[in-house]
């Protein structure tokens, strides 16, 4: 048996630490004892720098971290698909769509656009589910699909970019992904949807380890096979669609981390899920802030390095598969 | 246990089984026999709902297939599907995961669920392996950890489709046996093998495939002294009495 409490403490401290240097590093450095001071006196000029920029970020972090990192666990469970992804089958393009289209149409409200985003979020991995299921795709179709639905709606979502010019969520940093501009109003809602999702997808983790044994021994075990793939393809489908309400669409956590944390401490769902959130949290607020500090004064956005350090992630999968299919 | 009466069976727009009517009852051991693609697995795929029963009836413990909701029809039928999965999960936590028709949302594993895995461990024979890793574990015994799942179900009829691919003989011996066990137990045991030898050695009732139909049932002997095992498999079989009980021999049949 491998020793997994270590694990989650570590990955415990991680968020922790990352969360304390989020808090303090930045353009206004802001050591421990000013970090109090502005607690204690959120009117002063420090106390507005930790209460409108500095929390609502880090907690942007935390949350799209954990929440993409768990959507892929789920999304690759479902589908039995490694190389799967919200970013990768074209959910996350989804969520940005819709919340285009929320620009474009003046709806800014926090909750129309996380429920929106959901919505955009949830109809690609609809399609996706039922083109995999009415053809019988092999893994590599269904990753070549979600090329086509990433294409087709990043297409749209330029398309009403290019006639709504002047909408200012469509910047640099919501297409490629970033927490620049985050703001409690967008955060709050995204972030009660995710905290939900979390909660239901951690509490059936016996239900993704069932499914993880084929639709025929599920289904031998009493498990309404196709309603459960609804379920859960709909919980990823609001943990990628949250996030990406506020975050933009950030690649990549959703291979990366669920990846990562599998080879720590293998499939079982029990331990994976609640890792990978942690080390998701931790990771991409840790990425943040590397991606504000490389070339301060100069920001990037997050999704910008995330990227950088998925494509060759994504490269390196694909080399190591080995050709296995996974069945006996 | 199980009852199929003139049930045709297949999937969307194809019909694989026409007209069949047999039963599987507690306390035997029936095995379904027939070349490749004779509709043995779409039988037992038709009683857990995975195919479709296009016309007649499934009956199990006397009451309609389709007025049993699934968790309740776990509870009475485990099946070792043909095609399984390498899971990256211990040996224990698989078997644990045949308790999974007994609990409801939010399913968390009580002591006395526990207790059946453990049990249906030792009583293949893999309790040993308990916190190893599938992935690690020879073809034989992840096979036996899936037979320790459908004995956890605690189920009273229990299908295996193909339980022998990939074993060695003397495991696929010890498979048998164990199938011996649970029929004394009172189970319906009903396995799809394509060894004709095991079959006639081990089967109380053998059904026998071919051509879209079941062309006949009955017990080893019946089968062999009806012609129907040689014509359904293009061998000639031949009895042989001996102290140790019946044997068989196979070969082509003579021009």
């Amino acid at each position: 048996m491998k020793q997994r409490t270590p694990l989650f403490v570590l990955a415990g401290l991680s968020c922790v630490l990352a969360c304390l240097l989020s808090l303090t590093l930045g353009a206004a450095g802001m050591p421990l004892s000013t970090l109090v001071q502005a607690l204690a006196r959120p009117d002063s000029t420090p106390g507005r720098i930790l209460f409108l920029v500095r929390l609502p970020r880090t907690a942007g972090c935390l949350l799209a971290g954990a929440a993409l990192a768990v959507s892929g666990c789920v999304i690759q469970g479902v589908l039995a698909n490694p190389l799967a992804s919200p970013g990768i089958i074209g959910v996350n393009a989804g969520a940005g769509f819709a919340v285009t289209v929320c620009c474009a149409l003046g709806a800014l409200s926090g909750w129309t656009m996380a429920l929106s985003a959901f919505l955009g979020a949830l109809g690609a991995a609809a399609a996706i589910a039922f083109f995999g299921s009415r053809t019988g795709a092999s893994r590599t179709t269904v990753i070549l699909a979600g090329v086509a639905v990433n294409a087709f709606l990043g297409g749209l979502s330029e398309s009403v970019t290019s006639l709504f010019p002047d909408v200012a969520m469509l910047s640099v940093d919501f297409r490629v992904g970033g927490f620049g501009s985050v703001a409690v109003s967008r955060l709050m809602p995204a972030g009660l949807l995710i905290l939900a999702g979390l909660a239901l997808v951690c509490s059936l983790h016996n239900e993704l380890d069932v499914m993880s044994l084929g639709a025929d021994t599920a289904r031998g075990l009493g498990m309404n096979v196709k309603g459960m793939q609804a379920l859960f393809l709909g919980l990823a489908a609001l943990l990628a669609g949250a996030s990406v309400s506020f975050a933009g669409l950030l690649g990549f956590v959703g291979l990366i981390v669920p990846h990562s944390c599998r080879k720590a401490v293998g499939s079982e769902a029990r331990l994976l899920l609640p890792l990978s959130a942690l080390t998701g949290a931790a990771f991409v607020t840790l990425a943040d802030l590397l991606a504000r500090l490389l070339f301060a004064p100069f920001e990037l956005p997050v999704g910008v390095l995330l990227s950088v350090l998925g494509g060759p992630f994504f490269l390196w999968l694909l080399l190591t598969r080995k050709g296995g299919h996974g069945d006996d | 246990m199980i009852e199929l009466r003139n049930a045709t069976l297949g999937y969307p727009g194809k019909t694989v089984l026409r007209d069949v009517t047999l039963s599987f009852p507690a306390g035997q051991i029936t095995v379904l026999l027939g070349p490749n693609g004779s509709g043995k697995s779409t039988l037992l795929k038709a009683i857990l709902g995975l195919s479709q029963l296009q016309d007649g009836a499934i009956l199990v413990q006397g009451k309609p297939l389709e007025a049993w909701d699934s968790a309740a029809l776990a509870r009475q039928v485990a099946c070792l599907p043909q095609s399984r999965r390498v899971p990256d999960m211990t040996v224990e936590r698989l078997v644990l995961h045949g308790r999974f028709p007994y609990l409801r949302y939010p399913r968390r594993y009580r002591p006395q669920d526990r207790a059946a895995a453990r049990q249906a461990m030792e009583q293949v024979g893999i309790l040993e392996y308990a916190g190893q890793e599938l992935k690690t574990l020879s073809g034989g015994t992840r096979q036996k950890a899936y037979i320790a799942m459908a004995l956890a179900q605690d189920t009273a009829a229990v299908l295996l489709d193909e339980p022998n691919a990939y074993l060695d003989l003397a495991h696929q011996l010890q498979l048998m046996a164990l199938c011996r066990d649970l029929a004394r137990q009172g189970k319906a045991v009903v396995v799809v093998l394509h060894d004709l030898n095991l079959a006639l050695q081990y089967a109380d009732r053998i059904a026998l495939f071919a051509n879209g139909t079941l062309l006949a049932q009955g017990t080893g002997p019946e089968l062999c002294a009806s012609g129907d095992l040689n014509q359904a498999f293009g061998v000639e079989v031949t009895p042989w009495e001996t102290p140790q009980g019946t044997h068989y021999t196979f070969r082509l049949p003579r021009e």
